[in-house]
């Protein structure tokens, strides 16, 4: 009985991947203080924080420049919003975490979009994708895709 | 590493981006007539529901899946609203070429398979899209009498699944119409599939 229910939690672990064989991070879920203080303009570290579901085309074209500019640029800390529905994390999201284990993959159900919408950025229709470059009081919002990693490198060139 | 974000930033979004902050009506703008060619064939026009006590008007397509999430949602509403003085609109402004899921001819099938009891007018030219400022879909619009925007937002809170819905925002902007009253909210956010729209 008890290796029966070992065996399980092995079955239930692999499906949700709560952790895979290389360790890489979980499927997070951020409540509303912790994604409020990813906007924190107290903080002064590089982010670039992106907006994104499996059902959003030119989303899904995008997110490997994300992935790009976190191994040209370790640095900066990427964080990738997804939106998708519940249903669908499972079969449609978790598949892709291991594509993007440099970056960190959070999810934010059951916050309300009157909520966190307006941290984003007031103006925000809504429309994905969508990208917040931070750091410290210095906010640039895009809410259109980009076309290229070297768009996307361009906003977050550095001096040095 | 301290400047990470030049000013070379702002020229470049200039140079890449198009202005994505469109300016259209805003909640207590007055919407001016448009028309647009129905599934049907029919051209509807706004001018001509004399009877109307309000509006319902929705930028949605065949594709986006947020939209999709809607559609059954929407053709309830329609059945519940009287075709005459509350039309409820839909209407498609994704550009056929980059989108091609939302032709004319797709709308048509859609419209059908769907059993829409509503007009689903395409906005070939993104002239309406323009005079509305819509960047999403879906994106809804609720107006009075008088075409005075009322509501701007969400269909409800729960796009997901519409059993769990707990807030029917436009269903309540109607009925706040209904009763000379001002929709609380009259502003809500929410995701959707930003439109196709061919630059300017």
């Amino acid at each position: 009985m008890a290796r029966k229910s070992f065996y399980f939690i092995v079955f239930l672990l692999c499906c949700f991947h709560i952790t895979d064989a290389q360790g890489i991070q979980k499927l997070r879920d951020l409540d509303l203080p912790t994604f409020t203080s990813l906007f924190d303009s107290l903080d002064t570290s590089p982010r670039v924080i992106t907006f994104w579901a499996s059902w959003c085309a030119p989303c899904m074209e995008e997110l490997p420049y994300f992935s790009e500019l976190k191994k040209n640029k370790p640095e900066i800390r990427v964080v990738m919003v997804n939106l998708d529905f519940n249903q669908e994390v499972h079969r449609k999201v978790l598949p892709l975490l291991a594509k993007y284990k440099d970056c960190e993959v959070v999810r934010i159900p059951g916050l309300n979009a009157d909520d966190w919408m307006p941290i984003v950025d007031a103006d925000w229709s809504g429309a994905i994708p969508a990208t917040s470059f931070i750091q410290g009081s210095e906010r640039i919002f895009v809410d259109t895709k980009f076309n290229s990693y070297s768009e996307l490198h361009q906003i977050v060139q550095s001096k040095n | 590493m301290k400047n990470l974000f030049l000013l070379v930033v702002m020229t470049s979004i200039s140079t890449f981006f198009t202005p994505s902050k469109d300016l259209g009506y805003g909640v207590g703008d007055t919407m001016a007539d448009f028309e647009g060619k129905n599934v049907d064939g029919t051209i509807i026009h706004t001018a001509s529901y004399a009877k109307a006590k309000g509006f319902v008007i929705v930028f949605t397509c065949n594709t986006c899946p947020y939209a999709q999430k809607y559609e059954a949602r929407i053709n309830e509403l329609a059945k519940k609203l009287d075709d005459q003085t509350w039309p409820l609109i839909a209407i498609n402004s994704n550009d056929k070429d980059m989108s091609p899921g939302d032709s004319y001819e797709k709308m048509q099938s859609r419209a059908k398979s769907n059993g829409y009891t509503f007009p689903y007018i395409y906005d070939e030219s993104q002239s309406i899209l323009r005079a509305f400022g819509a960047s999403k879909t879906p994106h809804f619009y609720v107006l009075d009498a008088n075409k005075k925007i009322k509501y701007i937002g969400a269909l409800d809170d729960n796009a997901e699944d519409a059993k769990l819905v707990s807030k029917h925002y436009v269903a309540d902007a109607v009925q706040a119409i209904e009763k000379n009253q001002d929709p609380n909210p009259s502003f809500t956010k929410a995701i959707g599939c930003g439109i196709k729209k061919r630059p300017s």
